[in-house]
């Protein structure tokens, strides 16, 4: 763990020294990010199988801190995808950082990725709150100055001003959570942090509360998601992947390892915890649906998948109070199993989403089209992510999905928590509504004709670009075909916080997973019948004619690729279903008069919380604070008599 | 669950669905007073759509082709999932979300191939079907959890067969009417959809494969019969107890054929619904299944 850590802090040195030499940085870029992240899987999958490694303690001066890292399931689970997500992306972000000639910091953005992986590890590794915190604080500084990779463009600044604020107000949380839990303990080491839990009470929903807020901000579930969609488009892509698909997993991994602290947890948690989940997951697809941008999109499908892992987490809550600890241990791995599936898909949605956007010159759906036969690999490698991100078998999303409804729907929690069957309704709208937006999004930039020259004239990216891309595919068709050993890995660390009694319980969840086998092998049998039936179209074309004709167009003969359906007409049916809901402002000017000169068409969808509530509340506390500014106008005599006043009163409070 | 008893429930799948089409043909034709094409027509266009070449779009790349093909691949597996007469000897514990997500795959294939063509009533068509279907699913969803408090298992073959009239009645007829709505969307039938109108900005379902032709759209119409053998064979065992034995294949066929009549009945009767009436439509058959919910948890 520590060579594989050494690694990756070797590697961002490196790259910053290496600077000035373009080669040698690359390939030193390359050896140390394999090494860092090949050498960190071999002890988490040691620890997935059963095995156990020994932990490390090493003092640190830092006061109460101490360097102590272990791995348990939970822990090595989470490191799946910081590590698999992280080598695949860092391999294409250096073809990325090539292809982008010289409009991002090459050195710094390579910094800053080899120290985010590299904090990410520590984060789930650590077993002191204070190197927890730490780690946690380095990943969000690095996080930042990724999302500012490109601060000349003021939308660029706005982002990172939106989210450094946000992930500092969750750090703010974090401090109290663990200085009261501390301070309650007498130690800052995890493991004296469930003893030092409260029982159930005021405390007890403060702390939750604390730590709610806290990862909540990171995790991005509603209302805590505004910052995610300002942030993630803006940042070099293969960064933005690493940020969608595995940096919002490390507040999942706080809350769980939250609760794995607590003895007791009440039923409200569990409530409160389906009832965001199921909302983001329905919300935050709705919103997705109503983008025009592809990455801002991706980070609203984000928080619909943060939804339904936070609804899993809610689950298992559920099945911890009610004393369940079937359910619990289901809850818990369908949460995790999701994490897996959604750092793969989401970040291979992410990498199409660079390479289209440096071939069109912009991120706009709008202006694509017609891709799958410009760029075949990256097309077809997003249609693979888009029907993994609807849940649809033979992909690895539904795996996750299945389990879920499985504990949501299944009879283990028949008295007392029998509310939990409605948030399966909101999942199944969520799927609905996903595979609605993905086909908008997939179908208006790869599929029918090119809406402008870029679109025309792009190519796929090199080798170096796509063989992450398609590492990262077929994880997705392999874990769909094959779930038992995820799901399993899933249970073992759900177990860490389900108490399952080893032996009989664990047994028992497995037989709620045999079904997984024949649903991996029934995606494949899909798979085989559409290649069976293939062979038998071509046998029976054979030779029959087989002509190319124009698309029928009401016998119009004059088509043009601007008479295509347009993503945002694609959305229109649902977009106004639900408008209640989103509220999206149009700007219109139709056609009129005999002989139309021009006409456009714009809509937005302003973000609920960000633009229709934390702006105005920011403008309102920015004009009542404005008296504070008085102290600070930048004369330097005035500040010096500010640190002159304050000795003086520190002086005179200490005789 | 027997080597014959599967046998029989692969052949029925693979023979009778085109039959349906046929009936709902005769029902309609009986209704305005006209002899109407034979019972056996959709099996003439299929064999006759085989035998044809195919005219492809010059937009069209491979994913044109593979729609049909993968759509009717989902809905075969799909259909190895659904108890017939006989229980499905694939069945297993949640297979009922398994089947739910094929016909999502399903839909998601035929969506693509339409939008392929770049063809502004295509993406018209996959549009609507997207964001109907995307409503129907929770109605879809909450008659299984309902069904699930009813019978107690999460496979098809426990759910579809093991509510009683006399325990749970109220909510059997509730998910049932919930289902048959869902099953008239989910078809493209009246009063979501029309099959036979010729006006291509009303349709929904047959606007999608306006570009499609030959051996593609016989996958396509054999598929949609399929899918409606699929649906109707589960409300039948929903609302009718089959009995043991040569007996339930007669029942069930004559359920079947009844519901294919009852959906020649409601096209006969009624005109489609406005496009932007549709969804409150479906938000009621959501309503139905939610109420039976409610009902099976008292």
């Amino acid at each position: 763990m520590l060579v594989c850590v050494s690694w990756l802090t070797l590697g961002a040195f490196l790259s910053l020294l290496l600077r000035d030499h373009p080669r040698a940085s690359r390939a030193a870029a390359l050896i140390c990010l394999a090494a860092g992240c090949l050498t960190g899987l071999v002890p988490a999958l040691r620890v997935l199988s059963g095995a156990e490694v020994a932990p490390i303690h090493l003092p640190w001066s830092v006061p109460m801190g101490e360097i102590s890292l272990a791995l348990d399931p939970l822990s090595a689970f989470f490191l799946l995808p910081i590590f698999l997500v992280g080598l695949a992306a860092g391999v294409y972000g250096e073809g990325y950082l090539v292809a982008s000639r010289g409009h991002l910091p090459t050195a710094a953005v390579r910094f800053f990725y080899f120290l985010l992986t590299a904090s990410m590890s520590v984060v789930v590794c650590a077993r002191n709150a204070v190197l927890f915190l730490a780690a946690w604080e380095v990943m969000a500084l690095a996080a930042f100055f990724l999302v500012c990779a490109e601060d000349r463009r003021p939308e660029v600044r706005r982002a990172g001003l939106i989210y450094i604020v946000c992930t500092h107000t969750g750090i703010l949380c974090l401090f109290v959570l663990f200085a009261v839990l501390g301070t309650r303990g007498g130690s800052m080491e995890f493991s004296a942090m469930s003893a030092a839990m409260p029982g159930p009470g005021p405390a007890l929903t403060g702390l939750f509360a604390l730590a709610l807020v806290g990862f909540g901000l990171k995790i991005g579930f509603a209302p805590f998601h505004f910052w995610l969609p300002e942030a993630h488009p803006v940042a070099p892509s293969h960064a933005s992947a690493v940020l969608s698909a595995v940096v919002l997993k490390m507040g999942v991994y706080g809350l769980l390892r939250f609760i794995s602290f607590c003895p007791v947890v009440p039923e409200s948690w569990g409530v409160v915890l389906l009832a965001l989940g199921a909302a983001s997951a329905v919300l935050g697809v709705l919103f997705a649906l109503a983008q025009r941008d592809l990455k801002r999109l991706l980070a609203y499908s984000s928080i619909e998948n943060v939804g339904i892992i936070t609804m899993g987490v809610g689950l298992g809550c559920l099945g911890l109070s009610h004393g369940r600890p079937l359910i619990a241990a289901v809850g818990f791995a369908a949460a995790l199993l999701h994490v897996l599936n959604h750092s793969l898909f989401k970040s291979l949605l992410f990498l199409v989403a660079g390479a289209f956007a440096q071939s069109l010159g912009g991120r706009e759906i709008e202006g694509a089209g017609g891709l799958l036969r410009r760029m075949p690999r990256t097309s077809l490698l997003m249609w693979v992510a888009a029907a993994a991100a609807c849940g649809l078998p033979p992909f690895n999303g539904f795996i996750g999905e299945w389990l879920l409804y499985r504990g949501l729907l299944g009879g283990e929690l028949v008295e007392g928590a029998r509310y939990a069957v409605f948030a399966a309704a909101a999942l199944a709208l969520a799927g609905g509504l996903a595979a609605a937006c993905f086909t908008m999004a997939c179908g208006a930039m790869t599929l029918g004709e090119p809406r402008g020259r870029a679109a025309g004239e792009s190519r796929d990216p090199g080798g170096l670009m796509v063989w992450p891309m398609a590492l990262l595919g077929a994880a997705c068709l392999a874990v769909g075909i094959f779930p038992v050993p995820a799901a399993l890995a899933a249970v073992r660390g759900a177990a860490v916080l389900g108490r399952l009694a080893p032996g009989a319980d664990l047994s028992s969840v497995d037989g709620m997973l045999a079904p997984l086998a024949v649903v991996g092998a029934l995606g494949a049998c899909v798979l085989g019948l559409a290649g069976l039936f293939w062979a038998l179209r071509g046998f029976w074309l054979r030779d029959r004619s087989v002509e190319t004709q124009p698309t029928w167009g009401c016998a119009f003969s004059r088509p043009s690729p601007a008479m295509q359906y347009t993503a945002s007409s694609f959305a229109q049916p649902l977009v106004r279903v639900f408008q209640g809901l989103l509220r999206t402002q149009v700007e219109a000017h139709p056609p009129s008069g005999y002989w139309p000169a021009s006409a456009d068409f714009l809509s937005r969808a302003p973000d609920p919380v960000l633009d229709r509530a934390l702006a105005p509340a920011s403008v309102v506390m920015e004009t009542g604070l404005s008296f504070i500014r008085r102290l600070q106008h930048g004369r330097l005599q005035y500040y010096l008599l500010y640190v002159l006043v304050f000795l003086v009163l520190v002086l005179v409070w200490k005789l | 669950m027997n080597v014959l008893a599967a046998f029989e429930n692969g052949a029925v799948l693979l023979l009778l669905p085109p039959l349906l089409p046929g009936i709902i043909g005769k029902t309609k034709a009986v209704f305005g007073g006209r002899k109407g094409p034979p019972f056996l027509q959709s099996y003439h266009d299929i064999l006759k759509l085989v035998g044809k070449g195919a005219v492809y779009s010059r937009t069209t790349t491979a994913m044109f082709r593979l729609g049909p093909v993968l759509s009717l691949a989902a809905l075969m597996v799909a259909g190895a999932l659904v108890p017939l007469a006989h229980d499905s000897p694939t069945s297993f514990p949640g297979d009922a979300l398994l089947f739910a997500y094929l016909l999502g795959l399903a839909r998601f294939a035929t969506m693509a191939a339409a939008l392929d063509a770049g063809s502004s009533f295509e993406g018209m068509g996959a549009s609507r079907e997207a964001a109907f279907s995307s409503l129907a699913e929770p109605a879809l969803v909450l008659a299984l959890a309902a069904l699930f408090r009813a019978t107690g298992g999460l496979s098809l073959n426990r759910m579809f067969g093991g509510a009683q009239w006399s325990v749970s009645g109220a909510g059997l007829v509730l998910i049932g009417g919930g289902l048959f709505l869902v099953l008239l969307s989910e078809n493209s039938r009246i009063p979501f959809d029309d099959p036979a109108t010729h006006l291509e900005l009303t349709m929904i379902h047959e606007v999608m494969t306006l570009d499609h032709g030959g051996p593609d759209l016989a996958f396509i119409l054999y598929g949609s019969s399929l899918k409606l053998l699929l649906w109707s064979s589960l409300l039948v065992r929903l609302l009718v107890p089959l009995p043991p034995g040569a007996l339930g294949w007669a029942v069930w066929t004559g359920g079947v054929a009844a519901l294919a009549a009852a959906v020649g009945v409601v096209e006969s009767s009624m005109a489609r619904l406005k496009m932007t009436r549709v969804p409150q439509v479906l938000v009621l058959a959501v309503c139905a299944a939610a109420f039976a919910v409610m009902l099976a948890l008292k």
